[in-house]
């Protein structure tokens, strides 16, 4: 009988389980003590993660959306029907009407250094409403909190510091709008937009918009235009307190340095293991025995530069690999370098291989590519040997699943 | 539902990424590893697979659920073949990855009454399984499935019918009834 689209459908699930089950559970995972060099290169990734705006995602939710943010400088509105601008305490903020979008743009002749948030209450609270799971979440330069009720209301705040140092704007979609008003939150001057809303259920969704001092305030929620107006009259900014403040920074400061002391402890053992651990490891190899490492590196990399492609081989880039040969073709640099590779093994199972199989049976090789300029920089690559007479291979044995 | 959007759906997002990276960045690594058995290759494919998961991350509805691991999972192990393949002394190439198959267990809870179909698919040669489990168990379209894998579409569609011919071939070598 012939294998259907329906039998997949009906037992991939069940093959997905089975196949993950060969994978150690999360705490079963072996650990793993990242290089500086992956936590470097992972936090620069995580930062700009939190930094993207992506415009394209904000822009396809736009209908749906309620109130969007905008990061960015010089974008073009089709639909301009009106422009006004006001002046807060601080903060300039310029309202563009779009045809079913108003704009908020923020900017701050303040430098973001001198900017700070302070902290608020909210005497007033629906009956029910308290911080969902999200609850309060901060960044540097944004907070945000989320509340629900338990029966489908939900209510958020967040508020953005806005300074000198980045432009900085809001939107709020008005299709659908029933009403729009503007009143008084404390001297500054407040929009609240209330738009049809069937997810919700009162039907309507509220946002209100206003500043503070340093701060952007958005406030969202799907219960009635006056509690929506009631919660923001009745927020309290309490007055800023410089020592809470320079408490805060400074034990954030201390946090930060007590990680990078535990670091540098940790380096500073290692030094101090170094002369032994070189010596137990048998990595003072001679210069022959150098030689010989990288000569089979050498022939290795030959190899795979002159290999001929197999156009039926599983790559996920034929042309990146193309590429890779050429580059390969002209030429590698290898070269030993004892106290660069000591780290390498003392942070990896490598040592264990030694351990195993005697002082002087693994090496590493740090390649570069001269003429793959972009490529990234140095690689690393492992030879072993049975004893230490023998002759180098690539510890590489090939896939193991 | 929250129809709020940017910055909350912004946070969504980077709050899923930072989940993605908390929970799978140490299975990624063995995933990597035991691949490669070299932990600074290893670290180098699991940066690369995270900055391929950015790029999918609108297709991912929850960081923490069996089908986003396995995507993960999946991502990493091609990304480690790929690597692998680069290094491979001699043959660098040509693995025969299509020979190559997941040793299934057959005797813990659940699984030895699992079906043979579920066992193997499961069982079959990783490019294989990877693209008929983000067919038929994620629903990803054919194009989803190029772009998760960096593969063409035709070539996808292509491998899917080798990968369904494989599994037909097991199930009847192991004589079972569909």
């Amino acid at each position: 009988m012939k294998l259907t689209d329906e039998l997949l459908y009906q037992y991939a699930g069940e093959a997905r389980d089975i196949w993950l089950s060969t994978l150690p559970q999360r705490d079963a995972v072996p650990e793993h003590r990242f290089s500086r060099r992956f936590e470097r290169k992972m936090n620069r990734l995580l930062r700009q993660q939190r930094r993207s705006p992506n415009m394209r995602r904000i822009m396809r939710y736009t209908r749906n959306a309620a109130i969007f943010v905008l990061v960015l400088t010089g974008v073009v509105f089709a639909g301009l029907m009106t422009v006004e601008a006001y002046r807060g305490a601080v903060i300039d903020v310029i309202t563009e009407k779009l045809s079913n979008i108003l704009t908020f743009a923020y900017s701050s002749p303040v430098s973001e250094k001198n900017t700070e948030f302070v902290d608020i209450e909210l005497h007033y609270m629906p009956e029910g409403m308290k911080e969902n799971e999200l609850g309060f979440f901060e960044m540097s330069t944004e907070r945000h909190r989320q509340f629900e009720n338990g029966e489908g209301g939900i209510m958020e705040l967040d508020e953005w510091l806005i300074s000198a140092d980045r432009d900085f704007s809001v939107g709020i979609v008005t299709e659908n709008k029933i009403a729009e008003e503007q009143f008084l939150i404390g001297s500054e001057q407040a929009t609240m937009i209330t738009r049809k809303d069937d997810t919700s259920p009162t039907g309507i969704g509220v946002s209100v918009m206003w500043t503070h001092g340093d701060v952007a305030y958005a406030f969202y929620t799907n219960l009635s235009t006056e509690e929506a107006k009631k919660i923001v009259l009745n927020i309290e900014y309490l007055p800023y307190d410089a020592e809470a403040a320079k408490a805060k920074r400074e034990a954030q400061e201390a946090e930060a340095q007590a990680a990078a002391d535990s670091f540098e402890r940790e380096a500073e053992l290692m030094e101090q293991q170094k002369p032994a651990l070189m010596e137990e490891w048998g990595l003072h190899f001679t210069e022959e025995e150098v030689n010989a490492a990288i000569a089979v590196a050498q022939q290795c990399y030959k190899e795979i530069a002159e290999a001929e492609l197999d156009p039926t081989m599983l790559t996920v880039d034929l042309s990146e690999m193309e590429q890779y040969q050429e580059w390969l073709k002209q030429g590698v640099d290898i070269k030993y370098d004892a106290d660069m590779i000591f780290s390498g093994i003392y942070n990896s199972s490598h040592k264990d291989f030694i351990k195993q199989h005697g002082p002087g049976t693994l090496i590493e090789l740090v390649v570069t590519i001269p003429a793959a300029t972009d490529y990234r920089g140095d690689r690393r690559i492992t030879l072993t040997r049975e004893n230490a007479q023998a002759e180098w291979t690539f510890l590489t044995e090939g896939p193991n699943i | 539902m929250l129809v709020y959007l940017s910055i909350i759906e912004d946070r969504d997002e980077k709050t899923k990424f930072e989940a993605i990276y908390y929970a799978y960045k140490g299975l990624m690594f063995y995933v990597a590893n035991r691949i490669l058995d070299n932990p600074q290759d290893a670290e180098d494919v699991v940066h690369q697979s995270f900055l391929k998961i950015i790029d999918l991350l609108e297709n991912i509805a929850t960081p923490q659920c069996p089908q986003t691991r396995s995507l993960v999972v999946t991502i990493t192990e091609r990304k480690a073949l790929d690597v692998y393949r680069r290094r491979k002394r001699r043959t660098v190439l040509p693995i025969d990855e299509e020979n190559m198959q997941t040793a299934v267990p057959t005797t813990i809870d659940g699984i030895a009454e699992s079906s043979a179909i579920a066992q193997a698919i499961a069982a079959l040669p990783p490019k294989y399984r990877a693209l008929l489990l983000l067919k038929y168990d994620s629903g990803y379209s054919e194009k989803e499935v190029a772009h998760i894998m960096g593969m063409s579409e035709a070539n996808v569609k292509k491998t899917i019918q080798r990968a369904k011919a494989k599994l037909q071939t097991y199930l009847e070598e192991l004589e079972v009834e569909l």
